[in-house]
C-alpha cells in the first residue's frame, strides 16, 4: 500500500506524547500540552512542596453520608461532623499515617502537615529528594510565558506505601487554573462596541436602578428578590464567607466598593489566609488575577454585608489549588466556600480529581457548601485555551464545577437593550448567556473571523462531565443530557508549538456517557448586562462571567445560613428536592430560563445543561430551605 | 486553486475499516479540511484529491475531517471526479472524528461518479470517508461541503460552486500547472 505523498499540502504529525488516562468512570484525559518547552534539569537543591492524598476508606459511604446529613428522614440529619470525625470515619488510621510520615522522613523530606481528615499529608523536600522518592527527574519548563517545574516522566507512589497513598500532588507545578471573568471586547475592531467606563459612580444608598453593565450587588438583590431577607434583618451576621483564590488583591478595594454602596460592614471583616506561601509573584495585587479575587470579595461580601470573610490565597501551581480547599475545610471556620478559578476537567489527572472530590465531600460532611464558577466558554470550556478555528470545538466542562459535590454556578443574560455602533440588540427576557446572539451582528459588520476571535466561545459554562457519573440528585430528571457524539479535539501544530502546518489529534471524548450535568443554578453573568468592579481604586463597567455568580451564590447561601442560624450542608439534594416540590410554580425558588443557548445546549422549561435549574427567587429559596420570612 | 486547503494529518491507520475488507486500498490518507468563512454565517469546506502518480485500476480510501460550527446546522456535501469517467466511487461513510463511530445524521447517496449527503448536524468533528477506484491514470476528484444554508438552497449552491471549481481546475490543467494537491 502506498500513501499519496504527492499531495502538495503540509504534512501534519500525529502527536504521540498525548495519553489517555482513566478513572473509575469513563474517562479520557489530556495529560500534556505540546506548547511546553523543556528548559532542562531543575535546580536540585531547590525545595518544593507536595501533598499526598491517601485512600478514602469506603468512598461510596462517605458520599452517602454527606447526602444523609441533609435528609430529614435520616438519623444523620443536621449532624455535621468535625474534620477529626471525618478522619476517624473515612481517613487512614494512625498506624497508616505514621507509616507514611516515617517513610517520608526517612527519605529526608520534612512533613509539614497531616490534615485532620487523615486523607492528606503535606511535605517538602529538594528536587533531588523528590526525584529519588517518586522515580522521575524534575525539569524546569516554560509554557505560555510561565516557568514551572515538573517530572520528566511517570512518577509512582513508593511500593511500601501502596494501598495507603493514592497519589502525589504538586510534583507537576504547571499553572493550570484560570479565572472566570469576562469583559466586553474593546480592542481592535471591537473598539466602539463596548462600554467599560461607567456612566456614574455608585453612591451610598442609591436606588437599585443602574444601567446594564453597571449593576451592583444592590441591583442583584432587586432582580433576584433578595431584599425581603434584608428587610427581615438577615445580613449574614454570625456567619463566615470563604473565598478560595489564586491571586492577591487589595482589601481597600473591597471596602471601597462596599462603602460606596453604603453597605454597613465591619471594618475588619476580612481575614487573609495564605496557603503554601500565597499567590505567585506574577499574581499579586494589580494583576488580572487580582481582579478576580477583588470581585469575589466585593460580590460575596456585598450580598451578605454582615458576614465575616476569610480569603484563602494559594499559588497557581503544583498542589496549591488542592491545599487551598483542604486548608479551608480543615480549619472548619467558614460556613460557605466559593471559587471562581478552574480548568477544563479533562486537563486534570484522575487521581487529582479524586483527591479534590474527597475534600469537597468532607466539606459537605462538615456542613460547608462549596460553590464554583462553571466557566465562561459556554459548552466549549477547553476552547477558551485551545481556541476555534485553530482547534476544533470540543464539548467540555470545567472543574471543580463538574465535581458532583460542588454547586456549579452558571450564567444568564438579563433582559436589556445593547447599544452598538451599527444598531441596537435587544434581549427581551432573561436567557442563557452566550454571545451567539451577537453572531449575526458581528459577522455582518466585521466578518466571521472577528466573531470567532473576539466573541467565541463566550457564555455560561455547562454541559456533561466525562469524569463524574450522573449523581442521584439528577437521576430521572427531565432535561438531563448525556455526552454528545463526534467530539474530537484536533489543533494546528503551530498552536501546540510543533513544526509543520498540519493538524494534530489530541483526544476523542466518548459519546452517550451519562455524566454529571452542570450548571446547577444560574444568575446574570453577561458582561453586557454585567457589573461594576472597583479595582485598584478605580471603577469600571462591563464585567461579567460566572466569576460573579459563584461569589454571589456564596453570599446568598451565607444569608440563608444566617437566617437559619445553621450551616446548610450539601446543597444539591436540597435544591433538586425543592425543584421536585415546587417546579416553577409561584412559590418556587427557581425561575425557568426558556430562551437562548450556551452555544450548544438550549435553555428550556426543564433542567438543562445551559442554565441548570434556572435562576433564583432568593426569598422563595430561603423559605424552601427553612428560613422564616 | 487557492481556496482549497487540505491539511494532511499524516496518519495512516492500517486498522481503519475499509469498505472491502478483502482488498487493501492502494492509497489511504486523512485530511483536515479548514473552513472558509463566508460573508454571512455560512461556512464552506473545499476538498479533493489529485493523484498524478495513480494508475488506472488502483484503489483509494480517503478520510476528510470537518469541524462544524457550534450551532445545529444544515450540512451538505457533493463530491465528483474532475473528469467524467476517471474515477468510480465505491464507498461512502460519515463517521465521528474518531474514524470509527458511525454518524447517522446525514442522508448519504453514492453513485459511480457522485457522492453526496445532507442533513442537520450539531457541533462536532466528523469524518467523510470516501473509497473508490482510479479508472484513468492521474485522476482526481473535487468536493465541497457547506453548512448553515437553508436546506432547499444548499445543494443547488454546492453544485454551482463545485461546477465552477472543476472548471477552474481543468483550465489549470490545460495550462500545464496541474497541482498534485488540492
Amino acid at each position: 500500500m502506498r500513501t499519496l505523498t504527492a499531495i502538495a499540502v503540509a504534512i501534519g504529525v500525529l502527536t504521540t506524547s498525548l495519553a489517555y488516562g482513566a478513572t473509575t468512570s469513563t474517562q479520557f484525559h489530556l495529560d500534556r500540552d505540546a506548547r511546553i518547552v523543556d528548559l532542562g534539569l531543575a535546580p536540585q537543591s531547590e525545595v518544593r512542596q507536595i501533598t499526598l492524598s491517601l485512600a478514602v476508606r469506603n468512598a461510596a459511604a462517605m458520599d452517602a453520608h454527606a447526602a444523609s446529613i441533609v435528609d430529614p428522614s435520616s438519623p444523620n440529619y443536621r449532624k455535621f461532623l468535625t474534620p477529626a470525625q471525618v478522619g476517624s470515619l473515612y481517613g487512614q488510621d494512625a498506624t497508616s499515617i505514621a507509616q507514611v510520615v516515617n517513610f517520608l522522613q526517612s527519605q529526608g523530606l520534612t512533613v509539614t502537615k497531616v490534615y485532620a481528615n487523615n486523607l492528606l499529608i503535606s511535605a517538602k523536600g529538594t528536587n533531588a529528594q523528590l526525584a529519588a522518592v517518586f522515580g522521575s527527574p524534575i525539569h524546569a519548563y516554560q509554557s505560555l510565558g510561565r516557568k514551572y517545574e515538573a517530572p520528566t516522566g511517570t512518577t509512582a507512589v513508593p511500593a511500601n506505601l501502596a494501598g495507603i497513598v493514592k497519589a502525589v500532588h504538586g510534583l507537576n507545578g504547571r499553572p493550570l487554573f484560570h479565572s472566570n471573568i469576562v469583559r466586553q471586547p474593546a480592542s481592535g475592531v471591537a473598539t466602539g462596541e463596548s462600554k467599560l467606563v461607567p456612566s456614574r459612580i455608585p453612591t451610598a444608598n442609591a436606588a437599585a436602578a443602574s444601567l446594564p453593565g453597571e449593576y451592583t450587588v444592590r441591583d442583584l438583590a432587586a432582580k433576584y428578590n433578595v431584599n425581603p431577607l434584608y428587610s427581615a434583618g438577615v445580613t449574614g451576621a454570625g456567619k463566615t464567607i470563604g473565598i478560595a483564590t489564586l491571586a492577591g488583591y487589595r482589601q481597600s478595594d473591597a471596602y471601597g466598593y462596599w462603602n460606596a454602596l453604603g453597605l454597613n460592614v465591619a471594618p475588619n471583616r476580612i481575614t487573609d489566609v495564605p496557603v503554601d506561601g500565597g499567590p505567585l509573584p506574577d499574581d499579586g495585587p494589580g494583576t488580572d488575577g487580582a481582579g478576580e479575587t477583588t470581585l469575589d470579595i466585593e460580590q460575596s461580601g456585598g450580598v451578605a454585608p454582615g458576614a465575616n470573610i476569610r480569603v484563602y490565597l494559594a499559588p497557581n501551581q503544583g498542589n496549591g489549588f488542592l491545599d487551598m480547599f483542604a486548608t479551608a475545610v480543615d480549619e472548619n471556620i467558614v460556613d460557605t466556600l466559593s471559587v471562581s478559578w478552574g480548568a477544563a476537567e479533562i486537563f486534570n489527572a484522575p487521581e487529582d480529581l479524586a483527591a479534590f472530590h474527597a475534600v469537597f465531600v468532607q466539606a459537605a460532611l462538615q456542613g460547608i457548601p462549596v460553590i464554583a464558577a462553571s466557566g465562561d466558554a459556554g459548552a466549549f470550556d477547553i476552547n477558551s485555551v485551545l481556541p476555534y478555528p485553530a482547534c476544533t470545538t470540543l464539548l467540555t466542562t470545567d472543574h471543580p464545577a463538574s465535581d458532583t459535590a460542588i454547586l456549579a454556578a452558571g450564567g444568564t443574560t438579563l433582559p436589556h437593550t445593547q447599544v452598538h455602533k451599527y444598531g441596537n440588540i435587544t434581549i427581551p427576557t432573561e436567557r442563557a448567556w452566550a454571545w451567539d446572539y451577537l453572531r449575526n451582528y458581528i459577522t455582518q459588520y466585521y466578518g466571521q473571523t472577528t466573531y470567532y476571535k473576539d466573541y467565541f466561545p463566550v457564555g455560561g459554562g455547562g454541559g456533561v462531565s466525562v469524569d463524574f457519573v450522573r449523581p442521584s440528585y439528577q437521576a430521572n430528571l427531565a432535561g438531563v443530557a448525556s455526552t454528545a457524539a463526534a467530539q474530537s479535539l484536533y489543533c494546528k501544530a503551530s498552536v501546540l508549538g510543533d513544526p509543520g502546518t498540519g493538524y494534530e489529534w489530541l483526544v476523542d471524548l466518548p459519546p452517550s456517557v451519562p455524566g454529571r450535568n452542570l450548571p446547577d443554578v444560574s444568575l446574570n453573568a453577561d458582561p453586557y448586562s454585567g457589573y461594576l468592579v472597583y479595582f485598584e481604586g478605580q471603577w469600571s463597567s462591563g464585567s461579567g462571567g460566572t466569576s460573579f455568580v459563584a461569589p454571589q451564590l456564596n453570599g446568598i447561601f451565607t444569608l440563608i445560613a444566617s437566617g437559619k442560624n445553621s450551616r446548610l450542608g450539601l446543597l444539591h439534594p436540597q435544591l433538586y428536592g425543592a425543584f421536585k416540590t415546587y417546579g416553577y410554580g409561584t412559590k418556587s425558588p427557581f425561575r425557568a430560563i426558556t430562551a437562548g443557548t450556551n452555544l450548544y445546549y438550549k435553555s428550556t422549561n426543564t433542567f438543562n445543561p445551559a442554565t441548570g435549574l434556572g435562576s433564583l427567587d432568593v426569598t422563595n429559596l430561603a423559605r424552601a430551605l427553612g428560613v422564616n420570612l | 486553486m487557492k481556496s482549497i486547503k487540505h491539511l494532511l494529518l499524516g496518519l495512516v491507520l492500517a486498522t481503519c475499516a475499509v469498505f472491502n475488507a478483502s482488498a487493501t486500498p492502494t492509497y489511504t490518507d486523512m485530511f483536515f479540511v479548514v473552513p472558509e468563512f463566508g460573508p454571512t454565517t455560512t461556512q464552506t469546506w473545499d476538498f479533493g484529491i489529485s493523484a498524478p502518480g495513480a494508475l488506472a485500476g488502483e484503489t483509494f480510501e480517503f478520510d476528510f475531517l470537518f469541524n462544524t460550527p457550534p450551532e445545529p446546522a444544515w450540512f451538505s456535501f457533493v463530491v465528483f471526479p474532475d473528469i467524467a469517467g476517471s474515477i468510480a466511487f465505491t464507498g461512502l461513510d460519515f463517521l465521528a472524528g474518531d474514524f470509527m463511530t458511525p454518524i447517522d445524521a446525514l442522508s448519504l447517496s453514492l453513485a459511480n461518479e457522485l457522492a453526496r449527503g445532507a442533513g442537520w448536524i450539531t457541533s462536532g468533528t466528523y469524518d467523510l470517508r470516501l473509497a473508490g477506484t482510479f479508472l484513468v491514470d492521474g485522476a482526481g476528484f473535487t468536493g465541497r461541503a457547506v453548512s448553515d444554508i437553508p436546506e432547499p438552497v444548499s445543494l443547488a449552491l454546492v453544485g454551482l460552486g463545485l461546477t465552477g471549481m472543476v472548471g477552474a481546475r481543468r483550465r489549470k490543467a490545460i495550462h500545464g500547472e496541474a497541482a498534485q494537491a488540492v
